[in-house]
């Protein structure tokens, strides 16, 4: 919070920037002709969210698929126009088809794939949390610092357009001073994947594996950690928390619903909750100011104004929507031009997932050499974040958080 | 695809383990619906509409596989069934994006699928796929697949009502018996590893009263039948033809015996049904109340 009044010296009119933010849309390459050849590795659920995003990218093309699993394998390269399959990454890399890749992997197996892309000299990009430990962390950062390539995490708020516009407002006086922070992930699943035997039941069901998993805080945590460090450039320093299991009592020990309180050296305090039993409201995180609190959806963003905060003239234009018995002023870039084209209907989103624009800055970086929007030094200290919280949550101890 | 699914899974195995079968299921629903709405900007129907007049927008196999059952029923039904009809539904008043004043161009004529290069291109601006006829059956299909990779034996699955798929029979080892229309004296029909769809013009209506199914040969809305069932083994074949049929307005003889049509009869007292196909065992008709199993097959 201290440099904010630094930085709102620097950037006087900054609410203007909402008014000349590039378009929402779709990613372009600054070359489209460049051709970047992708390889995904991991062809689970996410992997395969990652081949039907990068088919929407201009400039990217999936030429590799590789999962040990045969199943998985021939649905990734369902997925894609054409991609070779592979069942070993070292063979993949060793094929000379790809310049990047994508990995998709289990977390704790991140360090050891990241370090063979990374000495292959291609591209990577690193889906979710770093690693499962401090030390893999660690790994992947030493290793990306020799890298020939562009190494990205694929935390996605950095690179989200919604959460871009809304930090322009976070960062200039709108918010004010920092009062609290909130977030959750409510989804109702149960985690787990089908698995006909056991050793296939292992593979695939990881997240619900003790001797592995960061749980609900690590998986889902990290993501909407990340983005709380973004915004502030500050970092919590301790950790407490408790978890249970309220639905899924299928002989998992991993809880299903977890609450935990982050505290910052000042005292600030963030509380994150989420839980596999109930979808209520999904995935969100708050930043309550002294002027203003802003409320991220991923794919939508809004503004709450208190009453006696200054009017800043912007107002009067924007979209508004009421929850219950508050109105949130719609973070939406060109939200002006939207609404003389008649397209500005109420709660007016993204048109792509979160992924899209990750993935988009990835490959834009990949090809111009450009630092990308989340660097491996920042998923790391959101991965540890996640990590300290989980062992909060499982041991019932406070940890300390030292980044 | 603006509607909602239902999936009933009544094997006798573990509940959780069922749970995370259809969770899979379910997600692989989501996943066709994320490419094939029209109504999200981001989908990849949405991209072609947007930019295959331009250039070759790629698909991937999945998708290929799509296109090339869709231009199979096109073939199979005259054109009665043709996947790019948006820009008539935007221009009849059937999208959030009123109604048009030209007719504007349509059909898959004007569509070009290069196999090789898997890519889409529009050969005239303005063209506009819509799924709508045959979506929710194709996703049905990939959603079984998945369940039957799993083990589930006994299951049902349903989009918007308007066409269901099963897996085996029912819990008690009977078929799933599902009635086409909600009238106590509609047919029903008996679906043990099959599917059936039930088209209507009549379910959305547009501000001139004209039904939601597109006579792609004439570019307007269908005159022909009130309503159509079809009963086959894949969903997405039901969905497909149903709609064909409700635009044809009879049983084209290219349609194969193993699939079952329903129709309203000609010439019947009101309320009596015409199925034809291989209909024994496969749909009750009743005429008088007196159930029948596939009396009027031919």
């Amino acid at each position: 919070m201290n440099n904010r009044r630094e930085f709102l010296v620097k950037t006087a009119g900054g609410l203007a920037a909402a008014a000349v933010l590039p378009e929402l849309g779709f990613v372009k390459l600054p070359d489209p002709r460049a051709g970047l050849r992708v390889g995904v590795i991991g062809a689970g659920r996410q992997g395969r969210s990652i081949l039907g995003e990068l088919t929407k990218i201009e400039g990217a093309e999936v030429t590799a698929v590789c999962d040990v699993d045969d199943r998985r394998m021939e649905a990734g390269l369902r997925r894609s126009a054409g991609a070779e399959g592979f069942a070993d990454v070292a063979a993949m890399l060793a094929s000379g088809k790809v310049d990047a890749v994508a990995i998709a992997v289990p977390t704790h197996a991140h360090p050891e794939v990241a370090r063979q892309c990374i000495e292959a000299g291609v591209h990577v990009f690193l889906d979710g949390p770093l690693a499962n430990t401090v030390e893999g962390c660690n790994e992947i950062v030493t290793a990306a610092r020799s890298a020939k390539g562009v190494v990205a995490s694929g935390l996605q708020g950095r690179s989200n357009p919604v959460y871009k516009l809304a930090r322009t407002f976070y960062r200039s006086d709108s918010v004010r001073d920092l009062v609290a922070l909130r977030a959750q992930q409510n989804q109702k699943t149960s985690w787990r994947t089908p698995a006909s035997d056991p050793a296939r039941d292992k593979a695939l069901n990881w997240r619900l594996d003790p001797e592995v998993t960061t749980g609900l805080a690590g998986e889902w945590g990290t993501q909407q950690f990340d983005v709380f460090n973004w915004y502030t450039e500050r970092y919590p320093v301790k950790v407490s928390g408790s978890g249970s299991i309220r639905l899924h009592k299928d002989g998992r020990t991993v809880h299903d619903t977890i609450a935990c309180t982050l505290t910052y050296e000042d005292g600030a305090v963030l509380q994150y909750q989420a839980t596999l039993a109930n979808s209520y409201e999904g995935a969100y995180e708050v930043l309550y100011g002294t002027n203003a609190a802003i409320k991220l959806g991923w794919s939508h963003g809004w503004m709450f104004k208190e009453s006696d905060a200054p009017t800043q003239g912007w107002e009067v234009y924007a979209n508004r929507q009421q929850f219950h018995n508050d109105e949130g002023i719609t973070l939406i870039a060109d939200a002006t031009k939207l609404a003389s084209q008649g397209k500005l209907k109420e709660g007016i989103g993204l048109p792509n997932p979160s992924l899209y624009y990750a993935l988009g800055d990835f490959v834009a970086c990949a090809t111009t050499g450009e630092t990308p929007a989340c660097v491996v030094e920042e998923a790391a200290r959101a991965t540890a974040i996640g990590i300290a919280a989980h062992k909060a949550i499982t041991t019932g101890t406070e940890q300390s958080i030292d980044l | 695809m603006g509607t909602r699914f239902e999936l009933v899974l009544a094997n006798d195995r573990d509940e959780h383990e069922l749970r995370s079968a259809g969770e899979s299921a379910l997600e692989v629903i989501r996943d066709w619906h994320d490419r094939l709405s029209i109504f999200d900007r981001g989908s990849l129907v949405s991209r072609i509409n947007r930019e295959a007049h331009e250039k070759p927008v790629r698909i991937d196999r999945d998708m290929l596989d799509l296109f090339s059952a869709c231009e199979r029923w096109r073939a199979m039904t005259d054109g009665a069934f043709d996947i790019a009809v948006g820009s008539l539904m935007e221009h009849f008043g059937f999208r959030d994006t009123g109604a048009t004043e030209n007719v504007p161009p349509f059909g898959m004529d004007l569509v070009e699928i290069d196999a090789d290069a898997m890519t889409v291109r529009f050969t005239e601006p303005g063209v506009k796929l819509d799924f709508g006829a045959v979506a929710k059956g194709w996703a049905i299909d990939r959603a079984l697949d998945v369940l039957r990779e799993e083990g589930v034996t006994s299951a049902l699955l349903h989009g918007g009502t308007s066409t269901v798929g099963v897996i085996g029979s029912d819990r008690d080892g009977e078929p799933w018996r599902v009635r086409i229309e909600d009238d106590e004296h509609a047919p029903v029909a008996l679906l043990r590893d099959a599917s059936l769809s039930v088209s209507a013009p009549s379910g959305r209506l547009n501000e001139r009263q004209e039904g939601h199914v597109i006579d792609p040969r004439e570019g307007k809305p269908s005159a022909g039948a009130r309503l159509a069932a079809v009963i086959a083994v894949y969903s997405a074949e039901t969905d497909a033809l149903s709609t064909a049929l409700v635009v044809l307005g009879e049983r084209p003889g290219s349609i194969p015996g193993d699939v079952v049509s329903i129709l309203p009869a000609q010439g019947s007292t009101p309320g009596g049904w015409a199925a034809a196909g291989d209909a024994a065992g496969r749909v009750i008709v009743s005429d008088s109340g007196s159930d029948q199993e596939g009396q009027h097959a031919s």
